[in-house]
């Protein structure tokens, strides 16, 4: 879309195996903030990696290191990935032979690491910005807070079988909140996601967007309701704050209430697609 | 049959379709393809039709923004005002009640066909917990093309680092910058 925003470019970064977009369209925020977010999402990706044999995710899975050892944030993580195993009846789990390392927080990681990235960026003034982690979304304010004030932001939700095309847009309207938007699937990174109950991929859906407040437990929140296919929307509907949009494995969408004024504000915001 | 007899059987099957579902405003009929939706009660929930508009006692804590409901496909439809020759015009259905409250829907039909359907008047009190489902699937090409969507930003699975460049996101960070 063009507009006539007159922030700086988006920060675009590779970590985590991904790539990270931060977004800041505030006029006045200093390069700093955002570079001082990369540096922290950098930092995440060294020692949250169970892909890095050095983090220390790797050396406790190894028994190197106890979870005492551990930084107070490799704790804290921890402590609530396990608390997300209990509150999803066994479906997010990051402990599992078929986990890489037999240990492997990035369901949790990502979301939250991005979320404490926002973190420093409001620290430093920025009130309206989105950043986009690899698709996992947080964003706040509005997107030309100079130009089109009021604009809502307007996130779409890819089409899980065609790459060039999107299912969904959900407006977010001009806000002091942080939201975010998560997506869960197998179509860009295959069977990654398994059952734990099962031990299979599960087949039901072919992606999951969660909304809500924290992207740190959206992104678990869609990857556990992905996991738990059509039951998933019914196990969101009890996390208050929280909704989720699914297409299911014949491409038919179903969402919660909560998602239903999102989908409204997209077309009054934006109106119909072209 | 008869062109008028077909589309007086399509006002009346879309009115029909409507008591649970509704959609998108005028001039935006497929904008995403979706023909309508209906709710689906959730598993834990008992018959929410029989709750009136007080709240089921399983219904699960109420979520925050979700005030609309959708209404339930559980009511009598009304017939929709005549249907003019050839099948073209702007229908309103009559007001029919719901477990929610009261609906109320405009057909537009053009050539005999219907070209969109708008919810004039919605419930606007409800519960939490409902999930609503497009009638059908999204067919192949029905779903908006990124670049005509005027959207922000992309939410989806999560992009390998080599994907990225193929990626929508990229697409649109490039025209952003």
């Amino acid at each position: 879309m063009a507009d006539a925003r007159t922030g700086q470019r988006p920060r675009i970064v590779a970590t985590m195996g991904t790539v990270i977009g931060i977004d800041v369209r505030d006029p006045d925020v200093p390069e700093t903030a955002v570079a001082d977010a990369v540096a922290w999402l950098t930092d995440v990706d060294a020692r949250f990696s169970p892909y890095r044999a050095g983090s220390e995710i790797s050396r406790l899975a190894r028994g190197e290191i106890g979870a005492d050892d551990c930084a107070p944030d490799v704790r804290f993580v921890l402590t609530r990935c396990e608390a997300l195993r209990l509150e999803s009846d066994g479906f997010f789990d990051i402990r599992g032979a078929g986990l890489i390392g037999g240990l492997d927080p990035s369901g949790f990681v990502k979301g939250w690491s991005v979320e404490e990235a926002a973190f420093i960026l409001e620290a430093a003034g920025a009130r309206n910005y989105a950043i986009n982690a690899g698709g996992d979304v947080i964003l706040r304010g509005e997107p030309e807070p100079e130009g089109q004030a009021g604009r809502p932001w307007v996130v779409g939700v890819r089409h899980p079988l065609e790459a060039d095309q999107i299912v969904a847009r959900l407006a977010f309207a001009a806000s002091t909140d942080r939201r975010a938007v998560a997506t869960s699937g197998q179509y860009e990174r295959g069977e990654h996601i398994v059952d734990p109950h099962t031990g299979r991929a599960p087949n039901e859906l072919l992606s999951m967007t969660v909304v809500g407040p924290s992207l740190a437990l959206a992104d678990a929140y869609a990857t556990t309701a992905f996991a738990m296919g059509r039951a998933g929307l019914t196990w969101l509907a009890e996390r208050r704050g929280y909704g989720g949009y699914a297409i299911d494995k014949d491409l038919r969408p179903s969402w919660n209430e909560l998602v239903e004024p999102l989908l409204a504000a997209a077309r009054v915001a934006v109106g119909p697609a072209a | 049959m008869p062109r008028r007899a077909i589309a007086a059987i399509a006002t009346t099957a879309l009115a029909l379709a409507l008591l649970f579902s509704f959609k998108t405003p005028a001039g935006s009929a497929s904008a995403l393809g979706l023909p309508g939706q209906v709710a689906v009660a959730p598993a834990a929930s008992t018959d929410p039709g029989s709750a009136g508009n007080g709240p089921a006692a399983t219904t699960p804590a109420p979520t925050r923004g979700g005030t609309r409901p959708t209404p339930r496909p559980s009511v009598q439809a009304a017939a929709p005002t005549p249907v003019a020759a050839k099948g073209s015009g702007t229908f309103t259905g009559s007001v029919v009640q719901n477990p929610f409250g009261e609906v109320e829907v405009q057909v537009t039909m053009s050539g005999g066909k219907v070209t969109d359907v708008t919810a004039l008047q919605l419930p606007t009190h409800g519960r939490s917990g409902f999930i609503s489902q497009a009638v059908a699937p999204i067919l192949q090409g029905e779903a908006m093309s990124a670049q005509s969507a005027n959207i922000d930003i992309v939410s989806g699975a999560t992009y390998t680092s080599e994907a990225y460049a193929q990626s929508l996101q990229s697409a649109l960070d490039q025209t952003h910058g």
